[in-house]
């Protein structure tokens, strides 16, 4: 046994791994997705049908439209947060890294929203934003500017908007930790040289920093596109499962959850006929689509690391 | 040209002077709001308080039990993630120092788990529970967040890959087994990113909310989410209590993220990389 | 030095696990969670009770409340079950509240149902597609004394006249609380059809203050108020689409939207409306912006210390319509795979008692639809003086729909958030919603 793990000491470190993943993580993914398969509403008999669902899904132009229309969403998020907030996530991490004053404040303050639960931030959005009844608009109106107040969450267009605004309020830390220890890694030599040519703050930032965290940087995208496209909470707490006025915080994710497990509410709910087949259909075409991009950004990395 | 940088560093020091303090705000007035009694907020939302009080929070530890789901979260937390860490730096160290046929496809093969939704998954799982019996015990939350090594392994390899081969290689030279390697130095060395990814997990597995209320029933074994879902559910009508509990449950991680981050911070390097 | 350290916490790890897994055992066996644990541990029982007529062993139950109402029912319940204890010894209750429409959902699919679940009877179809697939206790032996109830409460829980759920004796729908101070101050009062309601704003209007808080920005929230509309304008209408049928005239339909356009642009309901959602609506009519609000009695809690009121929405003729919407605080199912029908059977029975319902109601007051429950809040009162029970729009909607399409959806989502917002005109709106309900 031992001769075997040495031959192939990469076994060794890689079998535990490939084993839990294996059982928890795939195993019920396939689990799940051969049930895209069937047409099942989750309580009776199911009924084999191939690839039918894939046909219903694709020619059936209501679910074609909820479908784009969520993929918009999603890829609207995933723009934002990669030009805008994967930039100040950058300097911020910097700023911190190169011990400015109020580090350790800087750090805990950014990071923080990540511990509050989603429904407790749309609540406190809600208080600061309300269109009558925010502090927001309370205090523009009492220091002159009223004509500035806005109905900050109601406008159905920018529905999507307040929605990255919460993610990445949340979300900021995440990846500014992340840039942090990748910018600790950098050797101490290369930043020492920096400042004694006399480099200020951007260029250092920029010539020598950035260069040196490119591969989290193009992991992070990677990730920012993943958490968009399987993005849930925040849409689901402000637009209920049925995603907003005309879809506009609707997302792959929750189209997902919804066509699943039907609407249900106080009100009462309905199970449509094929709900779990359908749902499962979507959750595993939400899958390939993240799965391909994903595969081309890799396949973007490994190259660029080539021309290194 | 120095004037200009000096103006745009000094531009984003305000600026997160700004952002900080803007969010500290924002948990203060949570926190504020967590003392008032609830028809006071109901009635005379940003009027001034007419009382202030912890009664909410004494609710919280004596009727509510907090402790005790306070105590299995934690325990669930340390247990998943020191696996959890186990097992990615294992397998991200195993992709990234190795050649081995097919190692692109295994890298692929660990992201697959970040890009299905959870919901869908559950079912195969509790059947799975179910059989072992571990159905409304610990364990099977453990052992399923502990899976949950696709984003970890993915930013680990990453950095596996960037450690300077001459270390590795000495090491093998002067004897050392692959093991002891691993362990002794190439792990001490990514602490910085093994830390980021502790915090970032950790919270992760603390806020978690789908994964207990699937697997654990009796309310001996339920978790912190779990109480905070029972006030945020209906938020307004329990706005005192919500507003307390979230307050709650934030502060133990909160406290275990500022000591991983001052590590961070003052660079946990065992193993220099210059030595 | 590291490594010793990794050592050590893999041993902790090890040990803690090891612990978890023996420790927990037991009390996993003692009836918690699914199916086969408890199964196995109650087969003596069951075959011992069955020898004998007394059960002498202790039976339990396991039962899911629902989640997200724990924090409202938590005394309840725990009085309740109390009392059944009592009165039935040698039975003993596990009441979690982890129900949940995913946790239902989850335990349906892999077969691991508790004895006890809470339901919404036939609001949601989900409680007809589990009897349909034989997941559901019948309780027609258990529940034997129904008269007590009215027709709607024995519809709500049967399917094909076989008993579900223990049947529900309260129901809840959305009024108007208004602001007792307010209407005193500009001498207002109660108005008794829907004129002399728009009356009222227009007063309160021309004053100064907000006539109704509303909230637009959810999907949920944005319905109430078409919600108890409804039913004055186009209760027949609804009773026809709640049998499946198509209806011909769609006047009413219209006359409904038109006035529910007609209230908000004249400006009653405010400005902001379509960006304020209902927490933001409750906190304004909390803080005494609004005059009134469409609020359910549901939430009457949350105007504990105001001095409110309420009043069903009048319609043209005079009359007060309410809602449909039996209360699901009671209304709880078995599953068929139960070990313990007797029990579960009592169980039921006894929430269905008069005496579960006012232990119930001391704790969530809500209108009681049998007799014999004294009411003592006043505003409680107040809302149990309507005249007639209409449909609920948005149930009826929900049985509309078939393969082809799904009027809830469709009104939820795309029709009144825009007539809501005037994107729409009464006449698109009216005909997209016809043609959706003519598929």
């Amino acid at each position: 046994m031992r001769k075997f793990f040495n031959k192939n000491p990469y076994l060794m470190f890689l079998l535990p791994g490939i084993i839990v993943y294996s059982v928890f993580v795939v195993y019920p993914i396939l689990s799940a997705g051969y049930i895209s398969f069937f047409q099942w509403n989750g309580y009776g008999p199911k009924e084999y049908v191939g690839l039918q669902n894939y046909k219903d899904l694709f020619t059936n132009s209501n679910l074609m439209s909820q479908l784009g229309n969520a993929l918009k969403n999603c890829l609207t998020i995933f723009f934002l947060s990669v030009i805008i907030m994967m930039p100040i996530q950058i300097i911020m991490a910097y700023t911190i890294h190169s011990k400015a004053r109020g580090s350790s404040f800087f750090q805990v303050a950014v990071f923080s929203p990540q511990f509050i639960s989603t429904p407790v931030i749309v609540f406190i959005f809600t208080l600061l934003f309300d269109g009558s009844f925010g502090i927001v608009n309370k205090v523009l109106r009492e220091t002159g500017f009223g004509n500035l107040a806005r109905p900050w969450m109601g406008i159905p267009e920018y529905g999507i908007y307040v929605i990255w605004f919460m993610m990445t309020w949340a979300g900021m830390g995440v990846g500014m930790v992340y840039f942090i220890g990748a910018m600790k890694m950098i050797s101490g030599e290369m930043i020492e040289s920096a400042y004694v040519d006399g480099a200020g703050f951007w260029k250092r930032l920029w010539y020598i920093v950035i260069p040196q965290i490119k591969g989290t940087i193009f992991n992070l995208i990677l990730t920012s596109y993943i958490i968009s496209m399987t993005i849930f909470d925040f849409n689901y707490i402000l637009g209920g499962s049925g995603g907003g006025i005309s879809g506009s915080v609707d997302t792959l994710a929750l189209m997902f959850y919804r066509t699943a497990f039907g609407e249900n509410s106080p009100l009462g709910g309905k199970v449509s006929v094929n709900a779990m087949g359908m749902g499962t259909t979507i959750a595993c075409v939400l899958f390939l689509m993240v799965f391909v991009v994903a595969i081309c950004q890799i396949v973007l990395m490994f190259r660029t690391k080539k021309e290194d | 040209m120095q004037k200009k940088q000096g103006i745009m560093a000094g531009f984003f020091k305000i600026f997160m002077w700004i952002y900080s303090l803007a969010t500290f705000a924002i948990l203060l007035y949570l926190v504020y709001n967590s003392l008032r009694p609830r028809n006071d907020f109901l009635s005379n939302t940003f009027g001034k308080p007419e009382s202030l009080g912890v009664q909410s929070y004494a609710r919280l530890i004596t009727q509510d039990h907090f402790f005790r789901y306070f105590f299995n979260s934690v325990i669930i937390l340390t247990v998943s993630l020191v696996l959890l860490i186990l097992i990615s730096s294992i397998t991200a160290y195993g992709i990234a120092r190795f050649t081995f046929p097919l190692k692109r496809l295994v890298r692929v093969f660990f992201l697959i788990g970040m890009m299905f939704p959870v919901q869908l998954s559950v079912v195969p799982l509790f059947l799975m529970m179910n059989n072992v019996k571990l159905v409304d015990n610990l364990l099977s939350v453990i052992l399923i967040s502990s899976a949950g090594i696709s984003l970890p392994v993915f930013m680990l390899t990453n950095f596996f890959e960037k450690l300077p081969k001459e270390i590795y290689e000495s090491a093998i030279m002067d004897g050392a087994g692959e093991w002891t390697t691993f362990f002794r130095i190439m792990f001490p060395i990514a602490s910085p990113v093994v830390m980021s990814v502790c915090i970032t997990t950790s919270v992760g597995i603390w806020n978690q909310f789908f994964l207990p209320l699937i697997f654990l029933k009796s309310d001996s074994n339920k978790t912190v989410p779990l109480l905070v879902t029972k006030y945020t559910g209906n938020l307004l009508r329990n706005v005192d209590m919500s507003m307390a509990v979230s307050v709650l449950s934030t502060i133990p991680i909160l406290i275990l993220f500022i000591i991983f981050s001052n590590r961070i911070i003052e660079g946990v390097t065992e193993g220099a990389v210059k030595g | 030095m590291k490594m010793k350290k990794i050592k050590m916490m893999t041993l902790t790890v090890t040990l803690t696990a090891l612990l978890m897994a023996c420790g927990s055992k037991p009390a996993a066996d003692s009836g918690a969670a699914s199916g086969t644990d408890s199964a196995a541990q109650t087969q003596d029982n069951t075959q011992n009770s069955v020898k004998e007529d007394k059960e002498d062993k202790e039976v339990t139950l396991t039962v899911w409340g629902e989640e997200g109402q724990q924090a409202l029912y938590a005394d309840a319940f725990a009085e309740i079950n109390e009392a059944f204890e009592k009165q039935n010894p040698g039975i003993k209750i596990n009441y979690q509240w982890s129900g949940s429409f995913d946790s239902l959902t989850v335990a349906v699919q892999t077969d691991s149902l508790p004895d006890v679940f809470f339901s919404q009877g036939n609001k949601n179809t989900s409680m007809s597609e589990m009897a349909a697939n034989g997941y559901l206790l019948p309780l027609n032996e258990y529940i034997t004394d129904t008269s007590r109830f009215p027709e709607d409460a024995y519809d709500y829980a049967t399917v094909d006249d076989v008993i579900y759920c223990s049947l529900p004796a309260f129901f809840d729908y959305a009024v108007v609380f208004y602001n007792v101070d307010t209407f005193d101050k500009y001498e207002l009062a109660v108005p008794k059809t829907w004129d002399e309601f728009l009356d009222v704003c227009k007063v309160l209007q021309d004053n100064g203050e907000l006539p109704m808080a509303y909230g637009g920005n959810g999907w949920l929230d944005r319905y109430w108020l078409i919600g108890a509309m409804a039913p004055a304008y186009m209760e027949s209408e609804m009773v026809t689409w709640n049998e499946g049928a198509e209806i011909s005239d769609y006047s009413n339909v219209r006359e409904c939207f038109e006035d529910y356009r007609a209230f908000l642009d004249a400006g009653y309901a405010g400005t902001d409306y379509a960006a304020s959602d209902m927490a933001s609506a409750q906190l304004s009519f909390a803080n005494g912006q609004g005059a009134m609000i469409v609020d359910g009695t549901w939430n009457k809690g949350l105007y504990e210390n105001m001095n409110v009121g309420c009043f069903p929405i009048p319609g043209k003729d005079g009359k007060g319509y309410s809602q449909t919407g039996p209360s699901q605080s009671l209304t709880y199912s078995a599953s068929a795979k139960t070990t313990e029908p007797e029990a579960v059977g009592k169980y039921l029975a006894f929430l269905s008692s008069e005496e579960a319902e006012q232990i119930m109601f001391d704790h969530v007051p809500s209108i009681p639809i049998v007799d014999g429950i004294t009411i003592t809040d006043p505003v409680i009162a107040a809302a149990a003086e309507y005249d007639v029970i209409g449909q609920n729009l948005f149930g009826v909607l929900s049985f509309a729909g078939n393969e082809n399409s799904q009027p809830a959806d469709l009104f939820t989502n795309d029709v009144l958030p825009k007539l809501m917002t005037g994107e729409y005109t009464v006449d698109e709106a009216l005909d997209l919603f016809r043609q959706e309900l003519e598929k």
